[in-house]
């Protein structure tokens, strides 16, 4: 009898350990060897010169118009995008919840922005090639109306061209992030304003926005955050002309272009910076967003 | 209806921003000839034998990414579920650390790491595409992850492995015929996002491999070379995205928002 | 003079009718009661003198001014919500003075009024919390406060109580029945719940299916419940089947029973009487009517023992004192109940 309880007791410590080592180990394994390793590797190597020596003349390289005008490029199309993808995107996720539309139109519109958030990269440029480029449909129908985009100063291939094309898979991530924040707007809320003696007016100024201000600006943040690491994209369009961080590190990675590995590697750790504060700024604002919608 | 105007002024608006390219797409893959609609631009992109092989290539990627991240993730987060709840954080963290590396960054880090003496992956072919699939895992990891943990969160796991011991299950028996079939719509959910990335993913195959062997360096080359081809197979990619969209719904699961992709 | 008046009024939905016909007069200061089970349309006529529904037709009436049409922002009316509602991004005192700030009063006022309303729900310490920081009972009292701010003509409860647990729905249903006393506020108070009503209202409205079942003291409604609907709604009830004899007597089985008031029912017809198990008690020969039947089960429920007895082929709930000095009937053993003629109702319908 006790040497059976005792075989029980050895079988569920055994198990225990078997659990926690072989199942959580190769997961942690995985996350040191292809995650934290290769990210801390150029972390800690960009606060090394070619000799070896640790130094912080990396960062302080970083100072070169080159480098300057890629970080300028690279947020200010994010910061662009994110802007005027959290507007429209607002405006859909509004008008397909709160607006009060058939109930068929906001599930095609989220269907498509399911669709339009992820139709990004190379076919994503490909599609404004055709759409907007030198020889474009809408570029060829403008031109017949005796509009030439191309002589007015538009350019597909450059920043205003990214900006567009951005926009296309920026707005509908709002309106996937926006539609369940306007959802959990609750009618009571709006009703306890009425009653009280507000009008639509200050119910929106006053209430609704504030509660929704944390998920707007969460999801400006995170819409920030998918411009800036963004490359196939603007790879795809301009061949990696423009200057930009992601395309800097890669021509970088095709050839030596910055004569300084070390310095490519100082570009990557900024990049790994602002990408952690955009989600850190994310994941608090979210939490706050969620806190007020479900109390 | 005047007091719906701006509702419908908004999503109209959306609506062209979002059809608008898609229509312009198509109407240009039919125009490789001039004067008249033809689909030449289609039977060109099937007539180069780098279409069908890339395609294929990313497939297997694909599938071979889900099935690892699969085997990865769902023992870890049963464990976790069941008697590591204190260690969860730590995991949900690692999780989300894929988000701050972005993918030039994360392939950046790769051949700083691994293309490398002493280790040097890169220098047989099984070795790149092992790390490949490595760097794909990463990729898709805070989907897979989300997806597997909300699954395991929705079915009420501590009691079903109780009332399977009880009727005397083994784990084998537990994983394979309680576990994944109760999880499995949600893990299914995560797999369409992990398809959908390693299919269009440029940056990590571009860099490791090259040109021509994934898909999506192979249509980024092509597009530089040609003119109608590349509209032809955004079309034939949109179909197909359209695809798993249809049969997201279908399963009844929304698409959740996500930041990756290849963008 | 009524304070405030529903006359006619209904509400439809497309073809679906959700108040039919609902006809009303409350004095001022009166505490009022809509009952009824969910989908009689209670919280419709609730939310249509807010001014959240439209009328289909009708009017309401308050102080002598049609208010029918006035948007909900302009009526003066306060209305404490099931969910609390309160704005998440407001601390307890911004809740409170929310009324008071869209209506541009100036600082100190707003800051005096908010005072005595904290004192009111003795919340004061809570002042700067957020609502995700309270209990729902707490919240509940924010949600009383901010309504009572602005000093409203009427006070609107939804079912305020129900999301909340037991023991806190018992003394908030106190805090707010004082509350309503001492500022002699005309309210307007919705629930399913029989013993809510019963314990707060002046007047209780039974409501069935859109309809006015019946109106009247919560001791009206309980002891002559007009209609089965109204009975089996209000408290237990004994439905026994009987035939009329005469004027003042039915046959239910064998036995036949005196009833105090007339019946209408013509002689020979099939009726429904009622009677309340806890007016039911062991048959003494003083007892006109009486009813014997065999012991099927027996309950002790502490002051109180249900015994359920199978007499005449019908199942009857008898509430009796447990009196410590009296035995406990036993099960299958015979036993006679009885009741006064005054107790026994014979249903409409």
């Amino acid at each position: 009898m006790a040497n059976g309880a005792a075989q029980t007791w050895w079988r569920q410590i055994n198990w225990r350990r078997v659990g926690v080592s072989l199942t959580v180990m190769p997961f942690l394994l995985f996350a040191v060897l292809f995650m934290i390793l290769p990210a801390g590797s150029l972390l800690i190597e960009s606060f090394r010169n070619a000799q070896g020596q640790w130094t912080l003349a990396n960062f302080a390289d970083m100072n070169d118009p080159m480098i300057i005008e890629a970080y300028s490029m690279s947020l200010r199309i994010s910061f662009t995008t994110a802007i005027i993808g959290a507007i429209l995107g607002l405006l859909v996720a509004y008008a397909v919840t709160v607006g009060g539309l058939p109930r068929g139109i906001r599930t095609a519109i989220l269907t498509f922005s399911g669709v339009a958030s992820n139709f990004a990269g190379v076919p994503l440029a490909f599609a404004f090639v055709a759409t907007l480029g030198r020889t474009g449909i809408i570029t060829v129908l403008l031109t017949q109306l005796g509009i030439n985009l191309y002589k007015n100063g538009f350019n597909l291939y450059s920043y205003i061209g990214l900006v567009i094309v951005y926009v296309y898979f920026q707005f509908p991530l709002m309106v996937l992030v926006m539609t369940p924040a306007l959802d959990g707007l609750r009618r009571e809320w709006r009703e306890a304003s009425a009653i009280l003696g507000a009008n639509t007016a200050q119910y929106w100024r006053h209430v609704a926005l504030p509660i929704l201000m944390p998920a707007i600006l969460a999801g400006m943040v995170l819409l920030f955050g998918n411009a800036f690491g963004a490359f196939a994209t603007a790879y795809a369009l301009t061949g990696g002309t423009l200057t930009m961080v992601t395309n800097v590190i890669a021509q970088e990675m095709s050839g030596d272009v910055l004569h300084n590995e070390a310095l490519a590697y100082a570009l990557a750790t900024g990049m790994i910076v602002i990408m952690t504060i955009t989600i850190g700024t994310y994941t608090v604002l979210q939490r706050r967003a969620e806190r007020w919608l479900r109390a | 209806m005047l007091r719906r105007f701006w509702p419908w002024l908004w999503v109209s608006l959306g609506v062209l921003y979002f059809f608008l390219p898609i229509y312009a797409t198509f109407v240009f893959s039919l125009k490789a000839k001039k004067g008249i609609f033809s689909l030449i631009a289609y039977d060109k992109v099937f007539a180069d034998p780098r279409f069908g092989s890339s395609f294929v290539f990313s497939t297997q990627m694909a599938l071979l990414t889900i099935f690892c991240c699969m085997v990865l993730l769902i023992p870890t987060l049963t464990v976790l579920h069941l008697f590591l709840r204190r260690l969860r954080p730590l995991v949900e963290f690692v999780a989300l650390v894929p988000f701050v590396i972005p993918s030039v960054v994360l392939v950046f880090g790769y051949l700083r790491v691994f293309a490398r003496p002493p280790l040097s992956i890169t220098n047989s072919t099984l070795g790149t595409y092992g790390l490949l699939l490595a760097g794909y895992m990463v990729l898709s990891m805070p989907y897979m992850y989300r997806s597997i943990d909300a699954g395991l969160r929705a079915i009420d796991l501590r009691t079903l492995v109780e009332a399977s011991q009880s009727l005397g299950a083994g784990w084998v028996t537990i994983f394979v015929r309680v576990i994944f079939p109760n999880i499995r719509v949600a893990v299914l959910n995560g797999s369409f996002v992990t398809f959908a990335i390693v299919i269009g993913e440029l940056t990590l195959a571009r860099f490791m491999l090259g040109n021509a062997v994934a898909f999506a360096p192979y249509l980024a080359e092509i597009g530089r070379a040609r003119a109608y081809e590349p509209a032809a197979i955004t079309v034939l990619s949109l179909l197909m995205t359209w695809g798993i969209v249809t049969i997201l719904q279908l399963l009844g699961r929304n698409t959740t928002a996500t930041i990756a992709g290849p963008r | 003079m009524s304070f405030l008046v529903l006359q006619g009024v209904r509400k439809q939905f497309g073809t679906t009718v959700a108040v039919a016909q609902f006809d009303l007069e409350i004095a001022r200061g009166e505490f009022v009661s809509f009952l009824g089970p969910s989908g009689c349309g209670k919280t419709t006529t609730l939310r249509m003198v807010a001014g959240f529904e439209q009328l289909t037709a009708g009017n309401i009436i308050l102080d002598g001014v049609d208010i029918s049409a006035t948007p909900p922002n302009k009526r003066n009316i306060g209305m404490v919500f099931q969910s609390y509602a309160l704005f998440p991004n407001m601390t307890v005192a911004d809740n409170i003075g929310f009324g008071l700030m869209v209506a541009g009063r100036p600082k100190a006022e707003i800051h005096a009024r908010v005072g005595e309303m904290l004192d009111l729900i003795a919340m004061s310490e809570y002042t700067a919390r957020y609502p995700y920081q309270l209990s729902g009972g707490q919240q509940q009292r924010v949600a009383l406060a901010r309504a009572l701010a602005l000093q409203p003509q009427v006070l609107l409860l939804d079912e305020p109580l129900s999301a909340l647990d037991a023991q806190i729905r018992d003394n908030l249903r106190q805090e707010i029945r004082e509350i309503q006393r001492r500022l002699g506020i005309t309210t307007i108070y919705v629930t399913h719940d029989q013993q809510e009503a019963m314990a707060l209202s002046d007047r209780i409205v039974v409501m069935s299916h859109g309809r006015v079942a019946q109106v009247g003291a919560p001791h009206e409604i309980y002891n002559t419940p007009r209609t089965r609907f109204v009975a089996s709604f209000v408290g237990t009830l004994n439905i026994l089947a009987a035939t009329v004899v005469d004027a003042h007597h039915v046959r239910i089985g064998e036995s036949v029973w005196q009833v105090a008031d007339a019946i209408v029912q013509p002689i020979g017809s099939s009726v429904e009487c009622a009677v309340r198990p806890e007016l039911l008690r062991e048959a003494t020969p003083d007892l006109a009517n009486q009813l014997t039947g065999v012991v099927q089960d027996v309950i002790f429920l502490g002051a109180t023992v249900r015994v359920t007895l199978l007499a005449q082929g019908q199942r009857v709930l008898v509430d009796l004192f447990n009196d410590a000095t009296h035995t406990i009937p036993q099960i299958n053993t015979t036993l006679t109940v009885g009741c006064d003629p005054r107790t026994v109702l014979v249903l409409a319908e």
